[in-house]
């Protein structure tokens, strides 16, 4: 194997190859960046390229902007409050209050570290454990994708606020629209009120930059108008302290494990793993009320956990030749073209090809790494640019994004009506992370739902009879009804004991 | 003190909110009548089973938010003796926005029809016309006076986006009315 | 008089070298920009090796000149894709949609309201044997295994496949219960985004029987991983010689898979002639055998009109066939 693996950067760090997978990283950082811009589009956009480049480099250029777009998504999140990928809405909590509080800097600065620890972790699984861990994935069926999608969305439902029924309102409401479409089991349109243009459903994407990116604008807007908006702290210092990426550690190594458990699961995804390990986050780590305050560990959790489910993604991939969804869809046609039957039988038949792949993988982590030194630097300033002249172009770049979803003039017109929902539910604590999950997982959970019911030929015990699902479930009631319940007993506690005192 | 009077009318919000939500949710179920039902396999759920459960999780709390207002009087009650967090950002001027008339939040109002002005025209506008309106409307109009740094930034702008993204990613952004001078 | 026939005959002459020179124009016709193929399904599945090879194949063979991209534009088994196509794309000359069976089966089942009349058939580009596969570890030895099952309760056997209820993979399943006396109704099948997520829960064990095309299995089949227990086919195919077909072991059901491309509607005359033949070019280059021999397809076409009379006549065919098997109302 390290004979494999020595050949693999044999091939991966020859002059050519690494100079495109550096330029593979920029697109993918350029693109992870813009709002609305994902991989999957960009990289079913670079397939045809691969004709004209030898397999192995063909390969290189397309997991690295994989991994770039990683790198890049949690930049707008911190700097502008508008996430820049589904898998970094959950940055934004925590990064842009850095931002705000002058310190964008050290927020850039441990998304990159945190993305190459988790990134580099992932790779070392990929390498010396590919196999056995992604046939365990291969346990996970309909039942257990049900039970963890519900798991996310309960763990969702108590992230932002106090307060419960509006998690829950805003989380339906995302489910509701993700309804809207032709229904993927039966064909059938649901919502689409005879119109043609919502049978493909709604795009997440649609959503998001009405009521993230709209809604800043016009936020942020109104806050300059009225003079209440805050003075950006001036920056202390771009780069990150020892001091924090130490305190960071511990949450980097959380986010990067729970990030790769949730990613390996065929279709689970980077933005459920943000969440979930964020929540886990949450219960786990010491003083959690600093969560959400614009603590450093609000970014390095998030970001390690979307770049170590973001590699964790191609273990099935590349070991037994069983694509994840989304972008690694795009890169098993890609295999295919490039005449390669995926398959468990891949790393027999393509060994030079599929190690190169591998060894391009820890060095695409490093370029990202070194990339991001000065990206830090020429970010950071952003936040010195004036909002009156920021704004407005960030309000551009996201329509762009929209419309380069299907150029379809019904996109705008729903972002806009997204943007204002988005508006009313920021300004009266609504919020809006759920419904962009439940948004996302509707579809994947409604099919598992209806998959798993045909298994078991109707039978709702289906889910309490599979242990993983089971316990899912069971954690899923604890995440929603715990915190309400440990609050009352503490006030009954408290209560009594005053009670007493008084006594 | 914030007082009671902000309380009463952050009550009467939730529930406006709760009755809003029970209607959406009922249209919500009433639309499902709707889904044509093709081939099914016997016995298990349908294409309106997902949605029959959503829309009744969705109108209950829809009703909750209605008759739960004892128990918000208590918590925001508390609340406001705690001195909430939000009570310095005052509520009061951007949560009754909606209902403020309209000439005292003109500026607000306008900022919205610029934006939907933009989504509607782009397409047949063009992109590099409509942005270029778009950036000089909307810089002015967060307080950018000097006339030639709104045209500037305007026209420097929509030619660095739209030649990054037309041409650098390959988008395909409609040019409008600039098509003929293209030709 | 001579005078005239002269100048007759060079009016006669200028005409004609304008409607050669029009002629000539109008065989050149070429596409220009990009080009584009629309897959109705997530990639790794059949409708998307349509896209990746005939794209491949086009461009390597140098038939097109421009880039021809694959989008990937999965749902309701076409329906999105088809739908898409006739409001977004009218008369895109730069189009191609894959297709096969399975979207024969949409229309047959109304899940579009849209038919063959709506879009322009361009041709079939291959066909493909369809079969049944198991995990390797599986306790259906072989067809017969299979056969008491079913007809001891059929039920007891969990089928999956790429496509919706009622859909082709469904249909496969449900043609053989009925050759081997078994309702067909009562066949328990789960639906899944394409014949790569239907392998995934095969492997899993969640489901125990793939209906399920060569081509989306031959990863898995030349590791071992799976089985196939029989192809359903008269014939056996000409890549994997070693399985045994359904008519060998005595069950008279075939079920082709024929591969092709459509259209947009209003797409333009000139247009509609250079991709048919650019298509029939394309099947007879040295390129075009390579991808379909990865693919495992076997060489069947058809083009143009012949290829428009044979999915209209499916079509009727298979709305009969759905009635009978009880699917359709």
């Amino acid at each position: 194997m390290f004979e494999h693996l020595i050949n693999g950067f044999g091939v991966a760090l020859q002059p050519f190859n690494l100079l495109i997978a550096l330029v593979g990283c920029l697109i993918g950082t350029v693109i992870g960046v813009l709002p609305g811009l994902g991989p999957t589009a960009t990289l079913a956009m670079l397939i045809p390229l691969i004709f004209s480049m030898p397999p192995a480099t063909a390969l290189i250029l397309l997991t690295s902007v994989y991994y770039g777009s990683m790198y890049g998504g949690s930049t707008t999140s911190i700097l502008v409050n508008i996430p820049g990928e589904s898998a970094s809405v959950i940055t934004t909590i925590d990064g842009h209050k850095m931002a705000m509080q002058g310190r964008a800097g050290p927020a850039l600065a441990i998304a990159a570290i945190g993305s190459f620890i988790a990134g580099t972790f992932a790779v070392v699984v990929l390498t010396f454990l590919g196999a056995p861990v992604a046939e365990y994935a291969l346990h996970f069926g309909p039942a257990e994708f049900f039970a963890l999608m519900v798991f996310g969305l309960a763990t969702v439902a108590s992230l932002t606020g106090t307060n419960v029924t509006k998690s829950v309102v805003t989380t339906c409401l995302g489910l509701m629209i993700s309804t809207v479409g032709i229904d993927l089991v039966s064909g059938a349109p649901r919502y689409t009120f005879g119109n043609p243009f919502l049978q493909d459903g709604i795009d997440f994407v649609v959503v998001a930059i009405g009521m993230f990116a709209f809604t800043e604008v016009i936020i942020t807007a109104r806050e300059v108008r009225e003079g209440t908006r805050a003075e950006v702290v001036k920056a202390a210092g771009i780069w990150v302290s020892w001091k924090e990426v130490v305190y960071s550690l511990p949450s980097i190594a959380r986010g990067t494990f729970f990030g790769f458990l949730v990613g390996m699961l065929p279709g689970a995804g980077a933005t459920l793993s943000t969440f979930i390990a964020y929540n886990l986050e949450k219960r786990i780590c010491k003083n959690p009320e600093l969560l959400g305050t614009g603590d450093i560990r609000g970014v390095a959790n998030p970001e390690s956990s979307n770049n170590a489910a973001s590699g964790a993604s191609l273990v099935p991939l590349l070991t037994l030749g069983l694509p994840g969804g989304g972008a690694t869809a795009i890169m098993l046609g890609a295999l295919m073209m490039l005449d390669i039957t995926p398959g468990p039988l891949m790393f027999e038949k393509h060994a030079g090809m599929i190690w190169a792949l591998i060894a391009s993988m820890y060095v695409g982590n490093a370029l990202l790494l070194i990339l991001n030194w000065p990206l830090v630097n020429v970010f950071a300033r952003i936040m010195t640019v004036p909002v009156k002249y920021l704004m407005p172009i960030v309000l551009v770049i996201s329509t762009i994004g929209v419309w380069s979803l299907s150029y379809s003039e019904v996109d705008l017109i729903l972002t806009a009506g997204a943007g204002m929902l988005g508006y009313y539910m920021r300004m009266h604590k609504y919020p809006v992370e759920p419904l962009i999950l439940g948004l996302i997982l509707g579809g994947r959970m409604e099919q598992a739902y209806r998959q798993a019911l045909i298994i078991s030929k109707g039978s709702n015990l289906v889910f309490l009879q599979h242990p993983i699902s089971l316990v899912l479930l069971i954690g899923a009631l604890l995440f929603l009804f715990l915190p309400t319940l440990l609050a009352r007993s503490k006030q009954f506690y408290m209560a009594r004991k005053t009670s007493v005192e008084a006594a | 003190m914030v007082g009671m009077n902000a309380i009463k009318k952050k009550i009467t919000r939730t529930q406006v909110e709760g009755l809003v939500i029970l209607l959406v949710a009922i249209g919500y179920l009433w639309e499902a009548q709707n889904v044509p039902l093709l081939y099914q396999v016997p016995g298990v759920p349908g294409p309106t089973t997902f949605p029959w459960l959503l829309g009744i999780v969705f109108g209950l709390s829809g009703v909750w938010l209605l008759v739960s207002p004892h128990r918000l009087i208590a918590r925001l009650r508390k609340e406001a003796a705690d001195e909430d967090e939000d009570a310095p950002e005052a509520p009061a001027p951007s949560g009754a926005a909606f209902w403020d008339p309209i000439t005292r939040d003109w500026h607000f109002y306008t900022i919205w029809a610029v934006i939907l002005g933009y989504l509607v025209l782009m397409p047949s506008l063009g992109f590099p016309v409509a942005t270029a309106l778009l950036l000089a409307m909307f810089v002015s109009l967060l307080g950018e006076q000097r006339w030639w740094v709104v045209a500037g930034l305007a026209l420097v702008a929509t030619t660095v986006i739209y030649t990054g993204f037309a041409l650098g990613l390959r988008v395909r952004l409609p040019l409008g009315v600039l098509e003929p001078l293209v030709k | 008089m001579k005078r005239m026939g002269l100048l007759s005959l060079a009016v006669v002459a200028a005409v004609g070298l304008l409607a050669a020179g029009q002629w000539s124009a109008a065989g050149a016709w070429e596409p220009k920009g990009q080009l584009e193929c629309i897959a109705p399904a997530n990639p790794g599945g059949g409708w998307d090796a349509v896209c990746r090879s005939t794209s491949s194949a086009l461009q390597k063979s140098g038939i097109v000149k421009e880039t021809m991209y694959v989008t990937n534009m999965p749902g309701g088994s076409g329906a999105v894709a088809i739908a898409n196509v006739i409001t977004k794309r009218k008369g895109d000359t730069n189009l191609l949609v894959a297709a096969s069976n399975a979207l024969t089966f949409t229309m047959a089942l109304n899940r579009t309201t849209h038919t063959y009349k709506d879009i322009i058939p361009i041709a079939q580009i291959g066909a493909e044997i369809g079969g049944f596969f198991v995990k390797s570890d599986s306790k259906y030895k072989n067809l017969a295994d299979l056969i008491n099952a079913l007809k001891a309760d059929p039920k007891s056997v969990t089928f999956c496949g790429g496509s919706a209820p009622g859909g082709q993979d469904h249909i496969k399943a449900a043609l053989f219960a009925k050759a081997i006396g078994v309702e067909p109704t009562k066949i328990v099948y789960v639906p899944y985004q394409g014949g790569g997520e239907a392998l995934t829960s095969l492997l899993g064990g969640h489901t125990e029987v793939g209906a399920i095309d060569i081509s989306e299995a031959a990863g898995q089949f030349e590791a071992g991983k799976v089985r196939c227990l029989g192809l359903l086919s008269e014939k056996r195919s000409t890549k994997f010689k070693d399985i045994p077909t359904t008519y060998e072991q005595g069950v008279k059901v075939s079920y082709p898979i024929w591969r092709g491309v459509y259209m947009a509607p209003g797409t333009p005359t000139e247009a509609v002639k250079f991709w048919s033949e650019a298509i029939q070019k394309m099947v007879a280059t040295p390129e075009w055998a390579a991808e379909r021999e990865k693919m495992g397809w076997e060489p069947t076409y058809r083009f143009g009109d012949d290829f428009d009379k044979f999915v209209t006549a499916e079509l009727a065919t298979f709305k009969d066939l759905l009635k009978e098997l009880g699917f359709l109302k």
